[in-house]
C-alpha cells in the first residue's frame, strides 16, 4: 500500500511538472504581459515600466524563466507574484484554505442528502417520492450554477436575513464566538446550496442505480431469505458493495468542485481560489497561475489518491500495486 | 429516513434566524467597498486605485488637491513659494507632526522620501514620472526641521502639485532601503501595526480577500471649526466584492453605506431611496475620457523595413477631413441614451469638465450630422463609384478598416459597436473586435499594427501630468507614438505648447496654453471623444458630510465624514 502510494506521488510530481511547463508556455504566447496595464497609464514613465521588466526578468527568454523558476521552485520557492508584491505560496495557500473549506462543507451536505435519497429512491423504486427526487434531481443537474447562484442571490436580497455575498459581515469581528460560527455558517449558506444542487442531483441518481444493480443481486436475495432484518440487508450487504463506484466519484467530484466553485466564488465574492484565478489571469500574473495551476492540480490528484485509498479500504478484494490491479 | 427529514428542516429553521447582531460599539464606523483586494500598502509602488484608495488615506504628502475644485490646498506644508523662476521650490512644513507611533516629522523624513525612495534609480516608483522635468530630477535640501527646498534646473510650474505625494517615515523604512528590500516592504502580508502613517487613519487589519480595516490615527494633526479632532470616524471599512451586481444587492441591505453606480443601476435603485434610507447624488460627468482613435502611424518597422500600417489606410487617417467626417458621423446622443440609459455627457475635447481649472468649454464641437458627414467625405473624394455602399478613396482603394477595443469593458464594447454602426451609416466599410486589453496593449506599444481603437484614459486636473500622452516623442501618443521630430505642424504646435507651459509661472498664462491645446485637439481630432458617464453615488442617510465629486470620489475628506446620531 505504501509503495503504491509513493509510486502515484512521483506521477503526480511528473504530472504536475507538465502542467507548470504548459502553463508557462500559454501564459507566454499570450500577447501582452503583466506590466501592459502599466503602459496604459499616463502618469507612469516607460523607464519605471522597463526597469519592473527587467527586474521580473520579463525579458529574459521563455525557457530561461522556467528554468530559474523551477530551479526556485526545487528551493521550496513558488515564485512571487507580481500584482501582489509577495510571494505566491502564501497567497495561494491563504485562498486554498477558503475554498477547501467551503468544499468540505459542500461535500458534506451533498453526500449526507444525496446517499440517504438515492438509496430511498431506490427502495421505493417508482413510487411517488422516488419520482418526485427524480425529478428534482434532473432539475438541479440541468440548472447552470451561475445562474442559480443569482436566482438564489435575488431571492435572499429580497427575503433579507441572509447575506449575499463575503465570507464574513463587516461587524464580524465585533461578533461574540458562536455568532461569528453563525455568520459565517449564513455566508456559506447560499454558495454551499448552490454548488450543493448540482453536484447532489448526480450522486444521487448514480447512488439510485447501484443500489437497484445490487438489490437484484443474488446475495439479497439469500441474505433476505436467510432472514436477515431488512435494515441489515440494506445498510450492511447492499450498501457497502453498491457504494464502490460512488467512492471513485468521490475524488473526481472532489477535484471538480474546486473548478465548478470558482464561478460560484467569483459571483459570490467568497475569498477563495476562484478570486485568484480570475485575477491572475486576466493580469497575466506569470507565476501566481502557475502557483494556482500546481495548487488545484495538487487537489485533483490528492483527491483521487483519496479515493484509491478509501477504495481499498471499503473492498478487500481490490490489492494495490500488484500487476493487473488498479 | 427521520433523521435526514430532521436535518432538512434544519436548514430553514437556521436561516430564518437572520444574521446574528453585533454588539459593543460599531456605530462609528463607515463600510464602503473595493472591486478587487489591494496589492501593497506601499504608497510608493502601489499603482492600482485598489491599492491607492487604501495608501492615499494613511499617507499623506505636503500638499492635497482639492476633491471638489481640484486647486492645490496646504496639508503637511502650510505654505510654499518659487524663486528663481519656479526652479526652486520652498515649503514649510506645519510644526509638531507626528507619525502614528508619536515620533516626530520633520523636514529629514520629507528628504529621505523623496531622495531614497521617488527618486531613487533602483526602486520602481510609480511617482518618479511626475517629479522629472525634461529628464531631471530635484536637488532635495533641509533648511531647518520644518523648512524643506527643492530645486530644478529648469522652471517647473506645477510641482505643488506633484507634491502631494505621501511622505514616510524615514525611522522606519530606512533600513528596508539600505538592505534593498524597500519595494517588497509592507505588502499586504505585513502585520499591521509595523505600518507607521502620517494620515487620518492607519491600518487596523486586512484578511485577505475579505476586507480592509483602518482605524483612526490618534496623532493625526487636523482639528475642525471647534477644535475637535478629526477624523470623526472610528473606522473605516473596504469591503472587497468583485461583483457589481452583489455590490448592489450589500449596498440595499444596508452592509454598505456608500457605492458609485453607473446610469445602469439608476432606475433600479431610484425607487427605493424611502425603503432603505439612502439618497442618491449626481455630481456631473466622470473625469478621464473615452475615445476613438485612428492609427496615423507612417513609420515603419525596423526590423523588417516594413510599414506598420498599409500606407493607404495610414493616408485616410491622416486626413484631417476624414477624422472630422467620422466625428459628425457618430450619433452620442443615442450613445448616451442605449449605454448609459440617458445619464451621460458628450465630450469635445480631451479634459472633462470634472476635471478642474484648465477645462477649456469652447472647443470645436462636431454634433451629430450624417449628411454634413458625406459632403465632406465627397468633397475630400472619397466617393461610392461602384454603386456598392462602399466609398473609394480618389486611388479607388474601398475603405475599409476594423475598430478594435478591450474585451471587459461592457461600456466601451458597446460604445464602440454604436460607432461602427455610425460610421457604416456614411459608407465605410467598418469591422469590429474585442481583444484581450493585454493584447490590445501590445497593439498599441509595441507592434503599432492596428487600425482604428477605442481606448479610455484617466487624467487629473493638471494637463502636464498627460505628456506622455501629448508630447510627439511620447509612448503613450498612440495615434503616432515616439516620433523623433514632430511629423505634422500642429503636433509640434502641441509639443511647443506642453513644453512652454511647464515652465510657466502665471497660473492664468498656463490656463491660456492648456486652452490653445485643446483648441488644437478639437480642431485636428487625433482622438474623437466619446461621452463620459455621469458619475452617480448611493449614499446611507445616517451619514453627514458626504460631499462626493468627480475629481475625488466620495472619499476626498474622508477624515470629516461623520456618522449622524439616532
Amino acid at each position: 500500500m505504501l509503495g503504491f502510494v509513493i509510486r502515484r506521488l512521483l506521477v503526480a510530481a511528473l504530472l504536475l511538472l507538465a502542467a507548470s511547463f504548459l502553463t508557462f508556455m500559454m501564459i507566454q504566447l499570450a500577447p501582452g504581459d503583466y506590466l501592459a496595464q502599466l503602459r496604459m497609464n499616463p502618469q507612469i514613465g516607460d523607464d519605471v515600466v522597463e526597469q519592473m521588466a527587467e527586474r521580473y526578468g520579463l525579458n529574459d527568454p521563455v525557457l530561461v524563466q522556467y528554468g530559474r523558476w523551477l530551479g526556485n521552485l526545487a528551493r521550496g520557492d513558488m515564485g512571487f507574484s507580481f500584482v501582489h508584491e509577495r510571494p505566491v505560496a502564501g497567497l495561494v495557500w491563504e485562498h486554498l484554505r477558503n475554498t477547501i473549506f467551503l468544499m468540505t462543507m459542500v461535500i458534506l451536505v451533498t453526500w449526507l442528502m444525496a446517499l440517504p435519497m438515492g438509496i430511498y429512491c431506490a427502495i421505493k423504486q417508482n413510487r411517488l417520492t422516488d419520482r418526485v427526487l427524480s425529478a428534482l434531481a434532473f432539475v438541479g443537474l440541468s440548472i447552470p450554477n451561475f445562474f442559480l447562484c443569482l436566482v438564489v442571490m435575488w431571492l435572499a436580497a429580497e427575503i433579507g436575513g441572509i447575506p449575499v455575498g463575503g465570507m464574513t459581515s463587516a461587524h464580524y469581528e465585533y461578533l461574540s464566538w458562536g455568532g461569528k460560527v453563525v455568520d459565517v455558517a449564513l455566508h456559506m449558506a447560499i454558495p454551499v446550496l448552490v454548488i450543493a444542487t448540482g453536484a447532489m442531483a448526480g450522486l444521487q441518481r448514480v447512488t439510485r442505480g447501484n443500489m437497484l444493480e445490487v438489490l437484484r443481486q443474488q446475495y439479497v436475495t439469500t441474505a433476505r431469505a436467510r432472514g436477515l432484518p431488512e435494515h441489515r440487508v440494506i445498510y450492511v450487504h447492499a450498501l457497502r458493495n453498491a457504494i464502490n463506484p460512488l467512492i471513485t466519484i468521490f475524488g473526481y467530484q472532489f477535484a471538480l468542485l474546486v473548478s465548478g466553485a470558482a464561478l460560484v466564488e467569483i459571483i459570490y465574492s467568497w475569498p477563495g481560489m476562484g478570486q485568484l484565478i480570475l485575477e491572475a489571469v486576466l493580469t497575466q500574473d506569470l507565476y501566481l497561475v502557475v502557483g494556482v495551476v500546481l495548487g488545484s492540480g495538487l487537489m485533483l490528484i490528492l483527491g483521487n489518491l483519496l479515493a484509491d485509498i478509501l477504495l481499498g479500504v471499503n473492498d478487500p478484494r481490490i490489492k494495490f500495486g500488484e500487476r493487473g490491479a488498479s | 429516513m427521520r433523521r435526514l427529514l430532521l436535518l432538512l428542516a434544519g436548514i430553514p429553521a437556521l436561516s430564518g434566524c437572520g444574521l446574528p447582531e453585533p454588539t459593543g460599539e460599531h456605530r462609528n464606523r463607515l463600510v464602503v467597498s473595493s472591486v478587487s483586494p489591494p496589492r501593497t500598502f506601499n504608497p510608493v509602488v502601489a499603482r492600482e486605485t485598489s491599492s491607492t484608495d487604501i495608501t492615499d488615506r494613511l499617507f499623506i504628502g505636503l500638499t492635497r488637491s482639492d476633491g471638489v475644485t481640484g486647486e492645490v490646498l496646504p496639508y503637511l506644508a502650510t505654505e510654499w513659494e518659487s524663486s528663481d523662476g519656479g526652479r526652486a521650490w520652498e515649503f514649510t512644513l506645519r510644526e509638531e507632526l507626528q507619525w502614528s507611533d508619536g515620533e516626530p516629522l520633520t523636514a529629514e523624513d520629507v528628504k529621505f522620501t523623496y531622495d531614497r525612495l521617488y527618486l531613487n534609480p533602483d526602486i520602481a516608483a510609480s511617482g518618479r514620472d511626475i517629479l522629472t522635468v525634461e529628464g531631471e530630477t530635484p536637488e532635495v535640501t533641509v533648511l531647518s526641521d520644518t523648512r524643506i527646498r527643492f530645486e530644478y534646473s529648469e522652471p517647473y510650474a506645477p510641482f505643488p502639485r506633484a507634491a502631494a505625494l505621501g511622505i514616510l517615515p524615514q525611522h522606519v523604512l530606512e533600513d528596508r532601503v539600505d538592505a534593498g528590500t524597500f519595494e517588497s516592504a509592507w505588502g499586504v502580508g505585513t502585520d499591521p501595526s509595523s505600518i507607521v502613517v502620517n494620515g487620518p487613519f492607519m491600518l487596523a487589519e486586512y484578511r485577505t480577500g475579505q476586507r480592509v480595516v483602518l482605524e483612526r490615527n490618534p496623532h493625526y494633526f487636523e482639528r475642525d471649526e471647534n477644535g475637535e479632532s478629526l477624523p470623526y470616524l472610528d473606522r473605516v471599512q473596504f469591503e472587497i466584492v468583485q461583483n457589481l451586481d452583489v455590490q448592489i444587492q450589500k449596498f440595499r441591505l444596508g452592509e454598505l453605506d456608500v457605492i458609485g453606480v453607473t446610469g445602469q443601476y439608476f432606475p433600479l435603485l431610484s425607487p427605493e431611496r424611502d425603503r432603505f434610507d439612502f439618497r442618491l447624488e449626481r455630481v456631473g460627468p466622470a473625469t478621464g475620457t473615452t475615445f476613438l482613435a485612428f492609427n496615423m502611424n507612417t513609420g515603419e518597422d525596423p526590423e523588417t523595413g516594413r510599414p506598420y500600417l498599409d500606407p493607404v489606410k495610414a493616408a485616410w487617417f491622416n486626413d484631417v477631413e476624414f477624422r472630422r467626417a467620422a466625428s459628425y458621423a457618430i450619433d452620442r446622443e443615442e450613445i448616451i441614451r442605449i449605454v448609459m440609459n440617458g445619464l451621460g455627457h458628450p465630450m469635445w475635447g480631451p479634459l472633462s469638465p470634472s476635471q478642474g481649472p484648465f477645462h477649456y468649454p469652447d472647443v470645436r464641437r462636431y454634433p451629430y450630422d450624417p449628411d454634413r458627414a458625406r459632403q465632406i467625405l465627397d468633397e475630400a473624394g472619397y466617393i461610392d463609384r461602384s454603386g456598392n455602399g462602399i466609398r473609394q478613396d480618389p486611388d479607388g482603394n474601398p475603405i475599409r478598416f476594423v475598430i478594435v477595443t478591450n474585451a471587459g469593458s461592457d461600456t466601451r464594447v458597446r460604445m464602440a459597436q454604436m460607432v461602427r454602426r455610425d460610421l457604416a451609416d456614411i459608407g465605410l466599410d467598418v469591422g469590429f473586435n474585442q481583444i484581450d486589453f493585454n493584447a490590445l496593449v501590445n497593439q498599441l506599444s509595441f507592434t503599432f499594427d492596428w487600425e482604428v481603437v477605442v481606448m479610455g484614459l484617466t487624467g487629473g486636473p493638471d494637463p502636464h501630468f498627460g505628456s506622455n500622452v501629448w508630447l510627439s516623442s511620447g509612448g503613450l501618443h498612440m495615434w503616432h507614438p515616439m516620433q523623433e521630430e514632430p511629423q505634422r505642424p500642429w503636433e509640434a504646435e502641441i509639443d511647443r505648447i506642453f513644453v512652454e507651459a511647464v515652465r510657466e509661472a502665471d497660473d492664468n498664462r498656463r490656463r491660456e496654453l492648456y486652452s490653445e491645446w485643446q483648441e488644437i485637439v478639437g480642431e485636428q481630432l487625433p482622438f474623437i471623444y466619446l461621452p463620459n458617464e455621469e458619475m452617480i453615488f448611493a449614499i446611507r442617510d445616517r451619514l453627514e458630510n458626504v460631499e462626493p465629486a468627480p475629481l475625488g470620489g466620495y472619499m476626498h475628506n474622508l477624515e470629516r465624514i461623520a456618522v449622524r446620531d439616532e
